[in-house]
């Protein structure tokens, strides 16, 4: 299915390509922005790269796979503080002696990464012997079980207190506020501008690999396992393999997303990776469309990028009121729209945002078609994907970001065909 | 599962297409990165010296023209949303007052007020603190022993005096940290001294703590596990976590091992908690807690009769200044719009942070230097500063250890206009005079 | 021996009110295939209307309001949101199960949010009639709400038991559970179903509120929504599909807990405040066991 693009009409093709460079354009906006953004923004922004990184991962799991998962923070919680241990020396916090390995930060990073997907395999046994519901409270269970654990190990994590995270550094270049006086075009170059790009650069290969997982036969296998389990092995997929393994490349995802959570706030305690951080998760796959990468960082900016700015901004939006006052205060108002986002989402947009655009290009290029320049039908020309009862199955989306959308799924909503 | 990159076949159109559109697209960001980025150039020269007042006084961050920007990081929708909400009345009632009398500090700068608030989680706390940092001279308030263990090495860094409203002791060993009133170890201890002093328990009592497994509790079980070992008493212990509203089982198994008396390090919700089931399994022994363990509403649920009958508590710090305590009231009262309304503990609490937040700053103020730097240097000169009986006397001189010995042993009653009466103000008791910090 | 009946009675009476929460939990999932994880907003809600009523009007009067406010509630979010994306067709397929369970979780957070907001950091009392109150036999103490509760949650759950297997309803209920397309050919009318079933489950919740507020615990604060969190492992333990498994769940989960509260003291090595997560430490030693539960029928597909 990857090659459907290649047969289109030179126009349509183009749009696609136009759509590519503006993504390129994107990314190098993004990566001007430290030059004007005030501290405050680039902390939102990391905050979200690193929800961005940790909702790809969840996308992988549940949009792809269909496995219902409550618990990515866990997940979350292994890589935030195995990167804390194995990076910090050893040091006395409060009243509890903190362990730690003094290893260097890139080297910590990776192995948090591998410690949360060995976290991820360890949990698969359970989760082979699941399906849906069940697996969706057992999952639940490994937060509450998870967060008790880590609260009782408190030479590891700190305990109820928390530990702080060492700064992130490559090579001797620390990504915290030095006297260095580095400047860039004049701009000084401090924690959050260093951390910015180290979050862009981090976003940019995980949604790469994304990508290239979800297209490649590894995805194509995924993707028939959650269709028909039993369809799948018929064709000789090893069902219980690939479903351990999408654990297992989620729960990285999830670490490495904890990791850079450590990074933004500072410090981490067992107590931050409660079940409303895996609530989140869901929040933010669900609005950007299961299943799509791209819909993974819609939903970020959404659900993580929302709260910070009503509260930047609550001063001045006459409906929010102070915080303790009785009205409706700036992180309540956030939190009832993503609440009635998500089921106004599910009733009546189950694709999601990814879906939205999607439907957009869909039209765009069926007008192009109507103007008889374009060869090919929309959903033609290319191998059709296998496509089973996905289409009844509202809110699994297979469309991999806005325009990149290479196949099209039955039940897609109508006002995306009605231009055809 | 190596990644394969889709999007074969793009022919020399498309090629010079996104050559053209990427080289447009760098030279543009470029332009706009080196022509317009106005970022960099708005290092403030140091603000000139302020006239106004006899001396000149050197002044940076937090200070621009003649306001003196403080910060608070408070609770008002979380956990400790009650006191948080008393809290800030109460500075600003302080500061409101100290502005009008003072004109403010050094006689020049009027104090304001930058409030965030946490929500009490760690995360929206030092998001908030990044927002803020840039716009105060001091912290006047962080609330909540975990936020305070996490920003405490950012308040290094920036060079802040800050306040947690937090009495735990490892918080003492930041010099940065001014801590007011006893930390909960000392706390405890002379609670139990109190007890003994006045015959409610006897030498040798088995102690049973119920307390949350975290800084605030852990601390507290320290100044338990010292009393006792003094006074050949037995802890037996019960850690809970802070949304455990139902502690019969916990009570059970206390009154199994035979509890003479009971220690809290919890939730106001869970003293009421611990009373209803101390009621239930007839276990009628002295209950005792510690700081944040009351608010006056408990004194309207079930656990009245109780909590009247054998609850004590001991805080750091427990009264208004005697002097205006009722017009303190009444201006609580207005603030709130309430003519019957009544204040948690924290009001005093609020008024003993801003006073001792005052004094500090006087202190920077006198030695001529206003900067951050200043008043942390300010902070640690202090050795016995005397807030006039909101606290105990402060040394500030001494990281590691409680600035004060004395601790406020109060009981609630439900006719006092606080409803809570102190029964031994400024108390240090035997045991509380010779306790080391356990290594 | 008195500390480990008194444990044992208080895990009881506690673990009858987990089960009244369990059954509705199962309830809705047998009827709809909802894992209706705003359950904890529901015992919230009944709560909470009680709670605001009870000055006005009376206790009496202010839980039948509370009790029928909830389950009513529960019907028209089963009508307005749930029955539009499941339609009940049996084993509903792996992406409508994730996308129901997460508009659950977003209904959750709306109303949570909203009655938390209401709440502010009050402690509100239901005042119950029967106070703070208790009873004590040989040294055994036990409140008179956890009394009534247990009786209460008894006198329900027989009723629930004999309306489930002599009722017109009952039978439906267990046929579309089994079967959802041939209970439909033979005309049993799924949405009437499943409608009675959330109405039922919200009155329970409702219940099961009443009791969990009082004495000894100080009154209803946010935190009662987490005993929903409570509920699900009681759920799962006893099997999703199984009404009696909800029971044992339950008080399965209420005497554990209450144990292992109690002998705190032998067991360090658990680490503190274990409490909390034993539910679903038993719960996921239950599911690599036997994946059922302890009472389900239900057959997983296996490959």
């Amino acid at each position: 299915m990857s090659d459907v693009r290649v047969s289109h009409g030179p126009r349509a093709a183009l749009a696609t390509r136009l759509l590519l460079v503006s993504l390129l354009v994107a990314l190098l906006i993004l990566a001007a922005l430290p030059l004007y953004l005030e501290e405050f923004w680039l902390r939102v922004g990391f905050s979200i790269f690193a929800a961005v990184i940790g909702a790809i991962g969840l996308t992988i799991l549940v949009g792809t796979t269909g496995q219902l998962s409550l618990g990515h923070a866990f997940f979350l919680a292994v890589g935030a503080i195995s990167y804390c241990w194995l990076a910090s020396e050893p040091s006395t916090l409060g009243s509890r002696h903190l362990g730690g390995l003094g290893l260097p930060p890139l080297l910590a990073m990776v192995l948090a990464v591998l410690i949360s997907g060995i976290a991820g395999l360890l949990f698969s046994p359970v989760a082979a012997r699941l399906r849906g519901i069940y697996l969706g409270i057992a999952s639940l269970g490994l937060v509450f079980v998870g967060q008790h654990v880590l609260n009782s190990a408190s030479p590891l994590t700190g305990g109820y207190n928390g530990r702080r995270t060492p700064d992130f550094s490559l090579f001797g270049f620390v990504f915290d506020d030095d006297n260095s006086g580095l400047k860039v075009l004049g701009v000084p170059f401090g924690r959050a501008e260093r951390l910015w790009y180290l979050g862009l650069v981090l976003v940019v290969l995980a949604a790469w690999f994304a990508y290239g997982l979800l297209r490649s036969r590894p995805g194509r296998a995924l993707r028939a396992v959650r269709d028909g389990e039993i369809a799948a092995a018929v064709t000789g997929i090893d069902v219980t393999g690939y479903r351990a393994r999408a654990f297992l490349v989620s729960s990285m995802y999830a670490g490495l997303a904890g990791v850079l959570y450590a990074l933004s706030i500072g410090s981490v305690a067992p107590e931050s990776f409660t079940v409303e951080v895996s609530i989140q998760y869901l929040a933010i796959i669900l609005l950007g469309g299961l299943g799509s990468v791209g819909g993974a960082m819609a939903g970020a900016v959404f659900v993580i990028g929302l709260p910070l700015l009503l509260e930047q901004y609550s001063e001045s939006l006459p409906f929010l009121a102070e915080p303790g006052s009785g009205g409706v205060t700036s992180a309540e108002a956030a939190k009832y729209a993503y609440g009635i986002a998500v089921i106004l989402f599910v009733l009546f947009q189950p694709r999601g945002l990814a879906g939205i655009a999607y439907a957009l290009v869909r039209r765009r290029r069926a007008a192009a078609l109507r103007r008889g320049d374009d060869g090919l039908p929309p959903d033609g020309g290319g191998t059709a994907p296998p496509r089973g009862e996905r289409a009844s199955a509202g809110g699994t989306a297979d469309v991999d970001a806005a325009g990149a959308a290479t196949s099209v799924p039955v039940g897609a909503p109508a006002d995306a065909t009605s231009g055809g | 599962m190596s990644p394969v990159m889709a999007g074969r076949g793009r022919g020399p159109r498309w090629r010079s297409a996104g050559r053209v559109s990427l080289a447009l697209g760098l030279s543009v960001v470029t332009l706009l990165a080196a022509a317009c980025s106005t970022k960099g150039d708005d290092d403030k020269p140091a603000a000139p010296a302020a006239s106004g007042s006899a001396k000149v006084v050197k002044t940076g961050q937090g200070i621009s023209g003649t306001e003196l920007t403080l910060g608070n990081l408070n609770d008002v929708t979380g956990f400790f949303a009650a006191s948080g909400k008393d809290l800030a009345i109460a500075y600003d009632l302080f500061w409101k007052d100290y502005n009008q009398k003072n004109g403010g500090i050094c006689g020049t700068y009027t104090v304001k007020l930058e409030n965030a608030d946490s929500g009490y989680n760690v995360q929206k706390a030092t998001t908030a603190y990044a927002a803020m940092k840039p716009k105060v001279a001091a912290m006047q308030m962080v609330l909540g022993s975990a936020i305070a263990t996490a920003l405490s090495e950012d308040l290094t860094a920036d060079d802040l005096v800050g306040i947690p409203l937090a009495w735990s002791q490892s918080l003492s060993d930041n010099p940065n940290y001014a801590i007011v009133g006893s930390t909960y170890d000392v706390e405890s201890i002379n609670g139990l001294d109190y007890l003994l002093e006045k015959g409610v328990i006897s030498k040798g009592v088995k102690i049973g703590h119920i307390y949350h497994d975290s800084e605030y509790g852990i601390n507290a079980d320290a100044g338990v596990k010292y009393w006792a070992a003094q006074n050949g008493s037995q802890v037996f212990e019960q850690k809970v976590g802070p949304l455990q509203n139902d502690l019969s089982s916990q009570v059970t198994a206390l009154k199994g091992q035979g509890v003479g008396v009971i220690a809290i390090t919890g939730t106001p919700t869970q003293t009421a908690a611990l009373a209803a089931a101390t009621k239930t399994q007839g276990l009628n022994v002295p209950l005792l807690g510690n700081g944040p363990t009351y608010t006056p509403d408990l004194l309207t649920g079930d656990a009245k009769d109780v909590l009247l009958d054998r609850f004590y508590f001991a805080g750091g710090n427990g009264t208004l200044p005697t002097a205006e305590a009722a017009t303190v009231l009444a201006a609580y009262r207005q603030a709130v719009g309430k003519a019957d309304a009544i204040p948690t503990p924290a009001l005093s609490t609020g008024y003993a942070t801003a006073t001792v937040m005052a004094k500090i700053l006087e202190a920077a103020c006198a030695a001529g230097d206003l900067t951050p730097a200043g008043i942390v240097a300010a902070k640690k000169g202090l050795t016995t500063l005397d807030t006039g009986g909101l606290t105990g006397k402060l040394d500030y001189s001494k990281p590691g250890i409680s600035p004060t010995r004395q601790s406020f042993v109060v009981k609630p009653d439900a006719t006092a206009d606080v409803r809570l009466k102190i029964v031994a103000p400024l108390y240090e008791g035997p045991n509380a005079k010779t306790y080391v910090r356990a290594k | 021996m008195t500390t480990f009946v008194s444990l044992l009675v208080n895990g009881i009476s506690q673990g009858a009110v987990y089960a009244l929460i369990a059954l509705g939990f199962v309830i809705i999932f047998k009827a709809s295939e909802v894992l209706n994880f705003a359950h904890g907003s529901m015992l919230f809600v009944g709560a909470y209307v009680t709670a605001r009523l009870v000055p006005s009007i009376g206790f009496a009067a202010a839980v039948a309001i509370g009790v029928a406010g909830t389950a009513l509630l529960a019907v028209v979010l089963e009508r307005l949101l749930f029955s539009r994306v499941g339609r009940g067709t049996g084993l509903a397929s792996q992406g409508q199960v994730a996308a129901l369970t997460i508009m659950t979780l977003g209904l959750d957070i709306v109303i949570a949010t909203d009655l938390t907001r209401r709440i502010g950091s009050r402690v509100l009392s239901l005042d119950q009639p029967w106070g703070t109150g208790a009873f004590s036999v040989g040294g055994v103490g036990l409140s008179y709400n956890r009394l009534i509760a247990m009786g209460t949650a008894a006198v329900l759950i027989l009723a629930f038991l004999a309306a489930f297997r002599f009722t017109g309803w009952g039978v439906a209920l267990r046929a579309s559970a089994e079967d959802a397309e041939a209970a439909a050919l033979m005309g049993i009318r799924h949405w009437q179903v499943s409608a009675l079933a959330w109405l039922v489950a919200g009155g329970l919740a409702a219940v099961a509120a009443v009791f969990l507020t009082g004495s000894p615990t100080p009154g209803l604060d946010p935190s009662i929504r987490t005993v929903a969190f409570l509920a699900f492992p009681a759920a799962i333990i006893g099997g999703l599909d199984s009404t009696t498994g909800a029971l044992a769940g339950g008080v399965l989960v209420g005497v554990v807990q209450s144990l292992i509260a109690g002998y705190a003291e032998h067991l360090q090595f658990l680490g503190g405040d274990f409490g909390g997560a034993v539910p679903y430490v038993l719960m996921l030693a239950v599911l690599l066991a036997r994946p059922a539960g302890l009472f389900g029928t239900r057959e997983l597909t296996r490959v």
